[in-house]
C-alpha cells in the first residue's frame, strides 16, 4: 500500500555531508564575532575565594572577562521541567520525592565537579581567549569531595547542594505483586550486586554555541550543536526572562548527540546573553578535553537485587534496590531512574516486583540520558539474573527466557505498573518467543553448542551470550510537523523534531510522499529550527519516527484532502480521484490529470486562484501529533566471543539481532541505528567507563584512557525483522534509535560467562575489561582449586 | 599519587644536602624554574614554566623545606597551580653517604594532582616525575661541580 515506507532510499543528507558543505556550529563565522574560552574548574568540591582577571583583561584584544559577579541577572538552570512532569496517579503509586536542585551558569561561591564553569573569557579570537584564560587566576580553598554515592547518601556528609539536608536528591518506590510472599514460597532466593559505571556519549562533533543579538529584530538568535532547540529557547527564555519568541534557536547539521546534547548547558545560556550584553556575535567550541570533563555523562547505577525463584526455572519475584549517581545536580528528576524502573523485566512475566530507587549527588560531572536512557542498566540486570539463573539450575539460558517470557498469544500485556506518563504499563504488540527462535536460528544455535564442545576441547574458549529488550518508544508529550505547497507545486515540510544524524529529510519525506502521493525528491523537509514551528520538542528517547512521523503522515492526509477537493474543482469531476507521483486524475481517465503545481497555483488567493466556493487559499496545514502513551519495540541480541583466558582478552566474533520496531520506514536507515547503537553497547561491554579518583580527579580525561570501540572491534551486525506494528499511531511505527545500545552488555558479558564455563565467574561489573576479567578468572580458578583439595 | 625514585650522585652527602638548601642552585636546577624567593617564614615563592606535554604550562606555587634529621632526611611540601591545574605534594628526601665522594639520594612523594594534569597526565605521571627529578639531581651535581671550582 506505502510506495515509498519500507524503502531504502538513499539519504538526501548524505550529499552535503559527505563533500564537506554541512553546515556545523563550527562552521558558522559572523562579522565582528568573537570567540570565548571557559576557565573551568580544577577541583571537585571547593570554595571559590578569589577570581583575579586583572592580568588576563590587561591582554590585547579582550573584550570581557565574566565571573558569576558579572551576570547575577542570570537564573541558574534547574531540572528541566518538562521532563520531569510526573501525572498525579504516578505521583501517587510511586510516591516520589524530588528535590529542588540547581547549577549556576557560572559557579558562584563554590565549585561542585572538576570541569565546572568559573569564568568566561570572550576575545577578539580563540588564541586570544585561550591565553587570556591561562591568566585568570582563582583562589580555591578545597572541600571534602564526595565520590561514593554510597558514602554521600550517609547521614552527616558534606553537602553538595547546599540547601538540601542530604545528598539524596530524589527517591521513589514501585511495587507490584507481592515480593515477600514470593520469597517465602520460593525454592532458590539469591542476591546479586550488578553495576553500570559511568559513561560519555562521546560524539563526532563536540558542543558549539554561537550567539547574535539582531538589534533591528531585537531577537536573540543563537545556533547551538543541540538536540533541544525548543528547551534551549524556552530554557533561555526563563534564564533571561525574555519572552520565548524573541529567541530564535537553530540546530545547523549536528554530529551525533545521544542524549547529552538534549538538555541545556551552561555555555548555552551565557553566550547568548553576553553576544547580546557586549552587542557583538560570540562563538564557543567546546574541545575535546573540555568535552570528556564538562559535557554531561550517563548511566552509572548500582543495583542491589534479590530474586526467588523455582527449580523449573520460572522466577517468582524481583527485589531491587538500586542508586544512580548523579554527579553535582540532576536535571531530568526520574527520567533515567523511572525508565529503569519500568524496563526492567523487559519480555518476561514476574508478577511479583519492587523497585526502589535513589538519587545520589556527589562531586562529578552532572549525570543525564544517553542513549537507552536507563534502560541498558537494567537490561544488564535482567539478563543476568537470567544467566545466573540457568547456571544455577544447569539449564541453558534459553530454556529460562522461554520459561518466563510473555507469549504472543498474551499481548497486550499488562505487566502491572505505570510508564511514566501515567499510562497503565501495556505492550502493546511483539512475539518475544518467536524472536528468541529467529534468533536461534539465526547463530544457528544448535549447530554452536555442538562445534562449542569441540573447540573448547582444542583449548579456544568460545561462548554466546543472549540478551532481550523490550523498549517503551516514542515518548510524548506530542510532535508537529507543517505542510506547506507552493505554487510550483513544491511541497515543504516543517518538523520541531531535529536530527543528529539520522537522516530526518529523508524518512519524513518518504513519509509525507506517501501521505501526499508525490515523490520525496518534490518535498523538502526543513528541521532543527525553532522558526519552523511555534512549537516542538527534539530528538531522543527513540521517538521522532513515531511522533514526527505521525504528525507528517497526519499534516499529509489532511492536506491531501484540500487538494484532492481543488483537484475536483479543476477537473470538474465529481469522481474519486487518485494522486499518483504528483498527478491527480479519476481512475476512470487518468490522461486528464491535474498536477500539484495546477493545485498550488489555484490555491492563491482572491482571482490569482481558482478554488472552489468557499474554500480558504493557501495549502497549509499543521498538525500536532500526541501519542497516547508509548509504544513496545522489542528485540533478541547474541553475541559470540573467545576469550583468552592468559590475558583476559574479549574477541567478539560476531553479533546477531532480531528486532521489532514496527513499520519500518527505511530498511537501510534502521540497519544504520541498530549497528551504531551496537557499537556503543560493546563500548559500554567492554571498553568504556568514565574514573574519577578519590578526591574526585577525573582520571579519563583523554582517548587514551577513555576507550572507545573503533571498526576493528565492533563486527558487521547479522540481523533479522520482525514487524508488529505499534497499535498506537496510524502508520504502527516503533522507535529504533536506541535499541542497538541496550542489549550489547548484557549479552557479552553473558557470552563470557559461557566461554569460560565450567569456570565460574560473575561479569556483574562493567566494562569487563581484560584486567578485571583476569582478576574473577584467578579467583574462580582459586576456589575451584580450593573445592578439588577439599 | 605514590611517586618515588633514586638517584646516585658523585658528590659528597654534605655537599649535596647543602646544595639543595641553596635557593642559588634551586633555582638553576628546578627545571623551568623562572623564580624561587625565600620568604621569611622560610618558605619559598616559585614560579616554573614546564614544557611537558600534558602538563605544560606556568605554575605559581609555594614550597617549604623541613629538616627531620640534617643532613640526612628533609621534607619538602609544595603546593602550586596553573592553567593545566593544581600540584600538591608531600616529598621525604633521604641522602645516604656511600663513601666520601659519593652519596644515593631516595625520594618519595604523595603527591595529588588535579584539573587537567589529573585528566590528562595522570597515567603519564610517574614518568614525567622521574624525568624531572633526573635534571634536577643532574644540575644539582653540575651546580656543586661549578661552585667548588
Amino acid at each position: 500500500m506505502h510506495k515509498y515506507i519500507g524503502k531504502s532510499m538513499h539519504r538526501k543528507e548524505d550529499y552535503r555531508l559527505l563533500t564537506g558543505t554541512g553546515m556545523f556550529v563550527g562552521d558558522i563565522s559572523l562579522t565582528n564575532m568573537a570567540e570565548a574560552v571557559f576557565v573551568r574548574s580544577p577541583h571537585a568540591h571547593a570554595k571559590i575565594v578569589d577570581i583575579n582577571i586583572e592580568a588576563a583583561k590587561a591582554i590585547e584584544g579582550v573584550y570581557g572577562i565574566f565571573t558569576a559577579k558579572d551576570i547575577e541577572d542570570i537564573k541558574p538552570l534547574t531540572q528541566f521541567e518538562s521532563h520531569c512532569f510526573l501525572p498525579p496517579n504516578l505521583v501517587e503509586a510511586i510516591s516520589p520525592t524530588i528535590n529542588f536542585n540547581y547549577e549556576d551558569i557560572l559557579a558562584k561561591k563554590k565549585v561542585t565537579y572538576v570541569g565546572q564553569s568559573v569564568a568566561i573569557v570572550v576575545a577578539k579570537n580563540r588564541y586570544i581567549a585561550e591565553d587570556a584564560a591561562d591568566l585568570v587566576e582563582v583562589t580555591y580553598e578545597p572541600l571534602q569531595p564526595l565520590v561514593d554515592p554510597y558514602e554521600a547518601r550517609k547521614k552527616g556528609a558534606p553537602l553538595i547542594q547546599e540547601h538540601l539536608e542530604n545528598n539524596i536528591q530524589s527517591h521513589f518506590h514501585v511495587t507490584t505483586g507481592n515480593v515477600e510472599q514470593a520469597f517465602a514460597e520460593a525454592d532458590y532466593i539469591m542476591n546479586e550486586k550488578i553495576r553500570t559505571p559511568r559513561l560519555g556519549s562521546n560524539p563526532l562533533e563536540t558542543r558549539g554555541v554561537v550567539a547574535k543579538f539582531d538589534t533591528r529584530n531585537q531577537e536573540l538568535r543563537v545556533w547551538s550543536s543541540s538536540q533541544m532547540p525548543y528547551e534551549i529557547r524556552s530554557t533561555l527564555a526563563h534564564c533571561l526572562s525574555l519572552p520565548d519568541l524573541s529567541i530564535r534557536v537553530t540546530a545547523p547539521d549536528v554530529g551525533g548527540g545521544f542524549g547529552p546534547k538534549g538538555g541545556v548547558h551552561p555555555e548555552e545560556i551565557v553566550i547568548p546573553y553576553l553576544a547580546k550584553k557586549l552587542q557583538r556575535p560570540i562563538k564557543w567550541v567546546e574541545d575535546r578535553m573540555e568535552h570528556l570533563t564538562s559535557a554531561r555523562q550517563s548511566r552509572d547505577q548500582i543495583h542491589d537485587v534479590k530474586v526467588s525463584f523455582k527449580q523449573d526455572g520460572t522466577i517468582t519475584a524481583i527485589k531491587d534496590f538500586f542508586v544512580i549517581d548523579s554527579g553535582a545536580v540532576n536535571f531530568f528528576a526520574l527520567t533515567c531512574a523511572y525508565n529503569s524502573a519500568y524496563h526492567l523485566r523487559g519480555a518476561y512475566k514476574i508478577p511479583n516486583y519492587d523497585s526502589e530507587c535513589e538519587v545520589i549527588l556527589t562531586n562529578k560531572t552532572p549525570n543525564v540520558p544517553f542513549r537507552g536512557a536507563g534502560r541498558p542498566e537494567v537490561v544488564f540486570v535482567m539478563d543476568r539474573i537470567i544467566d545466573i539463573v540457568a547456571r544455577k539450575l544447569k539449564v541453558d539460558p534459553i530454556e529460562i527466557m522461554k520459561k518466563n517470557m510473555i507469549q504472543a498469544e498474551d499481548m497486550p500485556y499488562d505487566q502491572g505498573i505505570l510508564v511514566k506518563d501515567g499510562h497503565q504499563l501495556i505492550y502493546d504488540s511483539g512475539d518475544y518467543p518467536d524472536a528468541l527462535r529467529k534468533a536461534v536460528d539465526l547463530v544457528d544455535y544448535d549447530a554452536f553448542r555442538k562445534e562449542q564442545e569441540e573447540k573448547k576441547k582444542e583449548g579456544k574458549l568460545v561462548g554466546i551470550g543472549i540478551s532481550s529488550y523490550v523498549e517503551g518508544t516514542g515518548a510524548g508529550p506530542y510532535e508537529g510537523a507543517h505542510i506547506s505547497i507552493d505554487p510550483s507545486g513544491h511541497v515543504t515540510a516543517y518538523l520541531g523534531c531535529t536530527p543528529q544524524g539520522q537522516g530526518h529529510e529523508t524518512v519524513f519525506s518518504q513519509i509525507a510522499a506517501d501521505g501526499l502521493g508525490v515523490n520525496p525528491q518534490n518535498i523538502t523537509v526543513r528541521v532543527g529550527e525553532t522558526t519552523v514551528l511555534p512549537m516542538g520538542q527534539g530528538t531522543y528517547a527513540s521517538r521522532s519516527a513515531v511522533n514526527a512521523g505521525s504528525a507528517i503522515y497526519e499534516a499529509a492526509l489532511k492536506m491531501r484532502e484540500k487538494v484532492l477537493k481543488i483537484a475536483a474543482h479543476l477537473l470538474k469531476t465529481d469522481e474519486d480521484l487518485v494522486i499518483d507521483e504528483g498527478k491527480i486524475y479519476a481512475e476512470t481517465s487518468p490522461e486528464k490529470f491535474v498536477t500539484y503545481q495546477d493545485v498550488g497555483r489555484a490555491a492563491l488567493p482572491a482571482k490569482l486562484g481558482n478554488l472552489p466556493e468557499g474554500m480558504e487559499a493557501s495549502l497549509e496545514v499543521t498538525h500536532y501529533f500526541a501519542p497516547p502513551t508509548v509504544t513496545f519495540a522489542a528485540s533478541i541480541h547474541m553475541a559470540q566471543v573467545e576469550v583468552d583466558k592468559e590475558t583476559g582478552f574479549v574477541d567478539l566474533q560476531k553479533y546477531s539481532v532480531v528486532h521489532d520496531c514496527g513499520t519500518v520506514i527505511n530498511p537501510m536507515i534502521v540497519d544504520g541505528q541498530v549497528q551504531g547503537g551496537i557499537a556503543q553497547g560493546i563500548g559500554s561491554a567492554l571498553y568504556e567507563e568514565i574514573v574519577y579518583d578519590q578526591t574526585g580527579q577525573l582520571l579519563t580525561g583523554t582517548y587514551m584512557d577513555y576507550l572507545l570501540p573503533t571498526s576493528m572491534e565492533v563486527p558487521t551486525v547479522a540481523k533479522a525483522h520482525q514487524e508488529f506494528k505499534s497499535t498506537r499511531n496510524r502508520l504502527g511505527i516503533k522507535g529504533v534509535g536506541e535499541g542497538g545500545a541496550i542489549a550489547p552488555p548484557a549479552a557479552i558479558a553473558n557470552a563470557i560467562v559461557d566461554a569460560l564455563h565450567p569456570l565460574e565467574i560473575k561479569t556483574n561489573d562493567l566494562p569487563i575489561s581484560p584486567n578485571k576479567l583476569r582478576t574473577w578468572i584467578k579467583e574462580a580458578e582459586a576456589s575451584f582449586q580450593a573445592l578439588q583439595t577439599n | 599519587m605514590i611517586l618515588s625514585g633514586q638517584v646516585k650522585m658523585k658528590k659528597n652527602y654534605k655537599d649535596v644536602w647543602d646544595a639543595l638548601h641553596n635557593p642559588q642552585i634551586l633555582e638553576k636546577a628546578i627545571p623551568g624554574c623562572k623564580s624561587l624567593v625565600l620568604k621569611e617564614d622560610g618558605t619559598y615563592d616559585v614560579e616554573m614554566k614546564l614544557g611537558i606535554a600534558s602538563v605544560k604550562g606556568d605554575y605559581k606555587g609555594n614550597v617549604k623545606l623541613e629538616d627531620i634529621e640534617a643532613p640526612v632526611h628533609y621534607q619538602l611540601i609544595a603546593e602550586g597551580s596553573g592553567k593545566p591545574g593544581f600540584v600538591k605534594a608531600k616529598m621525604d628526601c633521604y641522602i645516604t653517604a656511600v663513601d666520601e665522594e659519593k652519596c644515593e639520594v631516595k625520594w618519595e612523594c604523595d603527591a595529588e594532582v588535579g584539573g587537567m594534569i589529573a585528566g590528562v597526565g595522570s597515567r603519564v605521571m610517574s614518568g614525567v616525575a622521574k624525568f624531572i627529578a633526573g635534571n634536577f639531581f643532574k644540575d644539582v651535581e653540575k651546580q656543586i661541580t661549578l661552585q667548588k671550582a
